[in-house]
This record gives structure tokens, C-alpha cells and sequence, in this order.
């Protein structure tokens, strides 16, 4: 392991967090609220922290390989959880592992919080709060690439330990070109829907706030009660439209933009991300309305926005935990398989999700015709067998650790049916679940040992597994054996 | 051998006869009236269970061979005695510190449990009513998990989980070395990359088939959890269990359309959904030759 090279990215990284630190600055200077001096002690930190690696740190072309890649983005992310849990405990909001948890809440788009009133804390650190998830939707590493002055072949390893989905998605050959692309996207993409919230009654402050949560997919509000606080069908269908573009892949925006509107007909995943959409509103809707739970326009209402939201955000318009069984079973499902891969969304993935069923049913086939040569295909292109075995695999891992976290969640006491969600929930980092952590509870009440292992399960399933089990390997940190 | 054993043990011909076939086909409807027997009688039930939770090839090729290295069912059995222990282990601790039961109560239910369980005969659900969801939950992971290929009892099969495991293994390996190439071993033998995804393969449909029904099951107006206890139960094969999860009286309170959807079910694992869905779809063709 070269560290000095990990050191050196470690500290730029801490840079770039301390200039994200500087907006949340500004804005508690201008509104003249107690968090200024929490958040200069926070760039402070920061400073010193990259200075250190700064003065520590040393790169050169070539030094960088998939072991120090790995390294670095597996932990700029534990870093950066923890710079960011500075402002929330330095600011006596939150108690260590609380800020803690808030902040690993917030840069993994889980949405999860521990504030039973978030309406109570100043703006600045509301502000703070939204732009962890906005920052961490699309990758600290991505925004790290594009501010950085000349990114070469280094740190290619590193986009590749963040990136998530099955497939690399390069959609321009350099890297740096890709990445000032995404974050184009990304910022144009926040840019419409803090607009479109505005315009639908929301206020700026809120609807900012509301547009990095929604496009970042985290689903943190600014108001306990989310998105039911404002009681509006306007403010509810914009955020629904937002919430399933920020559920797109970004990199097919780019294609439509370069090709137009025939790529999507042409892309399996974007037409099973709205099938699954129009098919799971379709029977929520029926399920509310046959219950007799709400009238026809409102189960609709209600249906369509939670169908969208538990799959990435995990807003709220309604509690759900008083829906039927069956609407509960539906939503756990929506949860696991979240959003289209290269987006902002975790969990699953559509993408992975069509490919098990296509893989599942490839085998029937083949059982049926022995000799017959079958192929799985996506987007009209067969998908290699080692595509396919790293899809299958990744749903082992997954469940695997939804069924591990939901132990151990278990051992503190916490029933069955809410441990199985909040593991579920933490893994595709969603937010709410049922329960103990229904849409309208917290995560307050949980010990430090529950918060401490949804924050490591809800790391692991940002950065898909792998990336963070394999820095748990002692054989990851020995040094290269030289010939 | 069985029956005979549990006849010596104190029960009349008929009981030990019709036990000894629940047991060993791991069906399990016996066992309520039997579970609280006595530590012996325990003891020669977790006998019976673990024996039919075992590989038949591997007794054939002890009954032909003696007890050799090269046995190709050793490996898998081996793994069932240390998962039997160690889930035994892990519910009896949890039940003496959550205080369910003193020291060699807990032991004694926690190993009878665990070995009921993965040898997917399922217990008498009315004595876990009092146990913590911790310990009922590593019982339900027992039902998924099943005994050994080859064997009477249902659920997913320790080998195809450990071909799994070891797969993944390899596969974080491959995080590092973009270039390797995968090799996987399980429990002793190497195993065709052609057989890891036809596994992944059954392992997704089963997931699905599972979640499916569940969330089917959850229209009949029965809670979350007892749905998908309902599920695992029917998928493998171990009907006792489908009240781990949920309300004791979850079979009666559902009406008959949904009884013969659990029939469905438990057809499915039985044949362990692949042969199922094949005869489904052999149906269908013929069907559609017709036209």
C-alpha cells in the first residue's frame, strides 16, 4: 500500500469538504444564528486535516493502483462522514454518535434522522443537512474529479470504487469530462426541481433544501412531518416528477441530449424503472381504495407518490405504517429494488433486478433444451456470463447483510418485522421503514450499537460491498511483493 | 432403527412407528406432542432429525466403504454438524442471558431448535411463544438454509449456500484483480463457473418465488411477518415454522382459496421450483401446440 498517495488524496478530499463547509458558513453569517462558530471550527478542522495530507502526501503518475483507488474512496467516505458530523456536535445539536449517524445518514442518501424536530435547528445547519445528501447522491469522489485542476489515469481507480451498477457506464472516453457532465446534469437537474417546488407553493428556503434531498435521492426535510407538511397535491406530483428523474440513470440523460428521445425506447432498464412505477402505484392504488382506506383520487394521490418515494427518498405524504399488509409487503419490496443504475438511488437496481428474472428464466429454457445455446440480453446486446455472475452474487452479498443487520438489530430487542425493515431500509438507504421507524418516528430512541451498525450497513450499501469488505482483507493493506 | 428407539424410549408401538416416519421424512407433525419428552428422548429425536438432515449418498458410501476421507458427502456434513452446533450455541446463550430459561434449559431447547429446524422438521411452535425474536429468527434462517443435497429435508441446501459464500469470496478477490480468474471451491470439491450461476439462477427465482408469495399471501389479510413466515414454511417444507413469525392460528384464519395456494406452494418447493415452473411450462406448450 502506497499511503503517502492515500494521504494526499485524503487531505484534497477534507479540502473539498471544507469548501462545502464554507456555504452553510455564509448562509448562518447572513441569517446571524448561533452555527457560525460551529461550522468555522469545522472548516478549521478540515484545513488542518488537509494540510496534513498536504504535508504528508506524495503523488506521482503510476503510483496509483486499484489498492490505493479502493483505499482512498473507501476512506474519503468514512472521513467525510465524520467532518460532517463536526457542525451537528460541535453546534450541540447532536451528541457524537447522533451527528455521527445524522451525517452518514445525510452523504449516503439514507435520510434516516435522529431529530424529532428538524424545524428547530437553524437554517445554516438545515442547509448543512441537505447538502451532505446532495453532495454524497452523486459521489464525493465525482465532485472531487471535476474540481480537481488535471485528473489523469490516478484516479480512475477511484471513480471505479464508487460507481455503482453492474456495467460500467462511460459515456464520454475521459474521465474528467464524464464526471464536469454528471455534475452538470446533476446541478441543472436541482436547479429545475428547486424551481418547479417554488412554483407549486413552496417556500425558497424549503424548496432548495427539497431539491438537493430529491435529485440527491435521500428524502431529509426540513419538517418532521416531510413532504405531508405541506398537504398539497402540486407540491406532492413535483416531487414525485423529480424524484423518478433523479432516479434515471444520468448518464442516459447525457445520451438523450447527444442522440434524443429514441434511446429511451431503446433502454430495457428506463422501461421496466416506469413499468415497475406505473404497476406498483396500479396495485397500491387498488389496495387503499378496495380497503376503504382513502376515495379513489386520494388512494391514487397517495399511491403514486409513495410508490416513487420508498424506492429512493423515502419522503412521506402519508403514514404508511396504517396501510394494509399487502401495501406494506409491496413498499418493502419497491425498497430493495430502488432506482436505475448511475443514478443517484441505491439499493438493487432495476437493472440487476431484470437480469436475475432474465437470468432465472434463461435457465428454465435451457433446462427445457438442453442443446440449445441461450443468451441474456439488455438493451438489445447480450450480457456476458461474468456480467451475470457478478449480478448474482451482488444479491447474495445483499441479502446476506440485510439478514445480518436484521440480527443484530434484533439483539437489542427491536421486533422482528421493524428490524427486517430498517435493515432493508439502511441497506438500500431509503429512510423510513415500518414500525419503530414508521414515517412519522425517528431513529432517536435506538441505542449507539443499533445507530453504529445501520451506519456500517448503510456505508456498505452506498458503496456496494465490495469496495468496503475488501478493505477489511489483511492482505489489502500489506505492502506489494517486490520480485 | 427409529422406531424401535423411540419405542425402547417409552412410546407405544403406534407413536414410535408414526414418529419415526414424520421424522425422518422431516414432516414434523408429530413432534407437538413430543418435544418436551425428556432429555433421552430428546436427544435420540435430534439423532433422527440430524440423520435425515444428512446426505443419503454419503451413508451409502459409508455403508459400502466405511467412514473414508475421500467420501464426497463429507465435506457437507461436516458443515451441518458446525452449523448445528453453532446455531445451537448461539439461541441457547441468547435464551439463558435474555433469561427464558436457566442455563441447561437453554441449551437443551436451544440445540433440540436448532436441529429441528435445519433439518426442517419444525417443533412445537406453542413452546417458542415465549422466546425472543432474535433466537426465532436465526430458526427461521435455519429453514432457509436447510439440511444437505441428497437428503429428506427441504430449503436451499447447505452446499449450493456454501457454493454461494465461497463464490463471493472470490468475487471480492476479483475487487482487487480485475484480471483473475474466478475459481471456486466448496466444501472440499471445485465447482464450474456454468454451475455458480445456474445456482444463482435457483437462488434468485427462489428469493422471488418467496417474496411472490408472500406478497400474495399478504392479500388474505394475515400480518407482514406471518406472511412470510407462511412462505419460507410452505417453500421449505416445514410447516411448524410458519407460526415462528407470526400468529399461532395463522392456518386456520385463512380462507380455503388461499389453502390451496399454500398447496401450490409447497408443490413448489417440494420440486424445488425449478422442475415445478419446468412442468408448468411443458403444460403450456402442449397447450399452445394445440392451436
Amino acid at each position: 500500500m502506497e499511503w503517502r498517495v492515500v494521504f494526499y488524496f485524503l487531505g484534497r478530499i477534507a479540502w473539498v469538504c471544507g469548501i462545502a463547509l464554507l456555504i452553510p458558513f455564509f448562509t448562518s453569517a447572513a441569517y446571524a444564528d448561533e452555527a457560525t462558530f460551529s461550522f468555522g471550527l469545522s472548516i478549521f478542522c478540515c484545513i488542518l486535516i488537509g494540510g496534513a495530507g498536504w504535508k504528508v502526501g506524495y503523488m506521482e503518475e503510476g503510483l496509483m493502483t486499484v489498492r490505493e483507488g479502493i483505499a482512498v474512496t473507501g476512506l474519503a467516505w468514512i472521513m467525510t462522514a465524520f467532518l460532517g458530523m463536526l457542525p451537528y456536535t460541535l453546534g450541540e445539536h447532536l451528541s457524537f454518535v447522533d451527528g455521527l449517524f445524522e451525517s452518514v445518514s445525510g452523504f449516503t442518501g439514507f435520510g434516516a434522522t435522529v431529530l424529532p424536530a428538524p424545524e428547530l435547528l437553524p437554517e445554516s445547519v438545515l442547509l448543512w443537512r441537505s447538502l451532505t445528501q446532495w453532495l454524497g447522491g452523486l459521489g464525493i469522489v465525482v465532485f472531487f474529479i471535476t474540481l480537481l485542476p488535471k485528473a489523469g489515469q490516478n484516479v480512475v481507480h477511484m471513480y471505479e470504487a464508487e460507481s455503482v451498477g453492474p456495467t460500467e457506464d462511460r459515456m464520454l472516453p475521459r474521465l474528467k469530462e464524464m464526471t464536469e457532465a454528471l455534475v452538470v446534469i446533476y446541478i441543472a437537474l436541482t436547479v429545475m426541481a428547486a424551481m418547479l417546488f417554488a412554483i407549486c407553493g413552496m417556500h425558497a428556503f424549503d424548496a432548495v433544501n427539497h431539491a438537493m434531498t430529491t435529485i440527491g435521492t435521500g428524502g431529509f426535510s426540513t419538517h418532521s412531518d416531510s413532504i405531508a407538511y405541506y398537504d398539497s397535491i402540486a407540491i406532492e406530483a413535483a416531487v414525485t416528477f423529480c424524484i423518478l428523474v433523479a432516479g434515471v440513470s444520468f448518464a442516459l440523460y447525457y445520451r438523450v441530449y447527444i442522440r434524443g428521445w429514441k434511446v429511451l425506447k431503446e433502454n430495457t432498464e428506463f422501461k421496466a424503472y416506469l413499468l415497475i412505477f406505473a404497476i406498483g402505484t396500479m396495485l397500491l392504488w387498488l389496495v387503499l381504495w378496495w380497503d376503504g382506506i382513502y376515495g379513489p383520487t386520494e388512494s391514487l394521490r397517495y399511491a403514486a407518490f409513495q410508490t416513487a418515494a420508498i424506492s429512493t427518498t423515502g419522503f412521506a405524504s402519508a403514514d404508511y405504517d396504517r396501510w394494509p399488509t399487502f401495501a406494506k409487503c409491496l413498499l418493502l419490496f419497491l425498497m430493495m429494488v430502488g432506482g436505475c443504475a448511475g443514478s443517484t438511488a441505491a439499493g438493487l437496481k432495476v437493472t440487476r433486478a431484470v437480469l436475475l428474472l432474465r437470468m432465472a428464466a434463461a435457465h428454465i429454457w435451457q433446462r427445457m433444451h438442453p442443446r440449445m445455446v441461450v443468451s441474456v440480453r439488455m438493451n438489445g446486446e447480450v450480457v456476458s456470463p461474468g456480467v451475470l455472475l457478478r449480478v448474482g452474487l451482488f444479491f447474495f452479498v445483499y441479502l446476506f447483510f440485510i439478514v445480518a443487520a436484521s440480527a443484530l438489530i434484533m439483539l437489542d430487542g427491536v421486533p422482528m418485522f421493524d428490524a427486517i425493515g430498517m435493515s432493508v431500509s439502511a441497506v438500500s438507504t431509503v429512510g423510513p421503514a415500518f414500525g419503530l421507524v414508521g414515517p412519522t418516528e425517528t431513529y432517536a430512541p435506538f441505542s449507539p450499537f443499533v445507530k453504529t451498525v445501520l451506519c456500517c450497513i448503510t456505508l456498505l450499501g452506498r458503496l456496494e460491498f465490495f469496495t468496503l469488505l475488501v478493505m477489511l482483507r489483511p492482505d489489502f493493506w500489506r505492502e506489494h511483493k517486490g520480485w | 432403527m427409529a422406531a424401535a428407539v423411540f419405542s425402547v424410549l417409552g412410546l407405544s408401538v403406534f407413536d414410535a412407528v408414526n414418529l419415526a416416519m414424520v421424522t425422518l421424512a422431516t414432516g414434523g407433525c408429530y413432534t407437538p406432542m413430543t418435544s418436551d419428552g425428556g432429555t433421552l428422548f430428546s436427544l435420540a429425536m435430534m439423532a433422527v432429525m440430524l440423520f435425515s438432515a444428512g446426505n443419503f449418498f454419503f451413508y451409502a458410501e459409508v455403508t459400502r466403504r466405511g467412514l473414508t476421507v475421500d467420501n464426497p458427502g463429507a465435506g457437507e456434513m461436516r458443515a451441518m454438524l458446525r452449523l448445528v452446533v453453532g446455531a445451537g450455541l448461539l439461541i441457547s446463550l441468547h435464551l439463558w442471558r435474555s433469561g427464558t430459561y436457566d442455563i441447561s434449559d437453554s441449551l437443551r431447547n436451544g440445540f433440540f431448535a436448532a436441529t429441528a429446524f435445519l433439518s426442517t422438521t419444525g417443533m412445537n411452535p406453542v413452546l417458542l411463544a415465549g422466546w425472543p425474536d432474535f433466537d426465532r429468527f436465526v430458526l427461521i434462517l435455519l429453514i432457509f438454509i436447510g439440511g444437505c443435497i441428497a437428503s429428506s429435508a427441504g430449503g436451499l441446501k447447505i452446499l449450493r449456500l456454501s457454493v454461494l459464500a465461497n463464490a463471493s469470496v472470490e468475487e471480492l478477490r476479483r475487487t482487487l484483480h480485475s484480471r483473475m480468474v474466478l475459481r471456486v471451491s466448496a466444501l472440499g470439491r471445485m465447482v464450474p463457473l456454468s454451475m455458480v450461476g445456474q445456482l444463482l439462477s435457483f437462488f434468485s427465482l427462489y428469493t422471488a418465488v418467496f417474496f411472490g408469495a408472500a406478497m400474495a399471501l399478504s392479500l388474505a389479510g394475515i400480518a407482514p411477518l406471518s406472511a412470510m413466515g407462511l412462505s419460507a414454511a410452505c417453500l421449505t417444507s416445514a410447516g411448524p415454522a410458519a407460526l415462528l413469525a407470526g400468529d399461532v392460528g395463522v392456518y386456520t384464519s385463512m380462507g380455503e382459496g388461499w389453502r390451496l395456494f399454500c398447496c401450490a406452494l409447497m408443490l413448489l418447493g417440494r420440486l424445488e421450483v425449478f422442475s415445478f415452473l419446468f412442468v408448468i411450462q411443458t403444460l403450456l406448450s402442449r397447450w399452445e401446440g394445440r392451436w
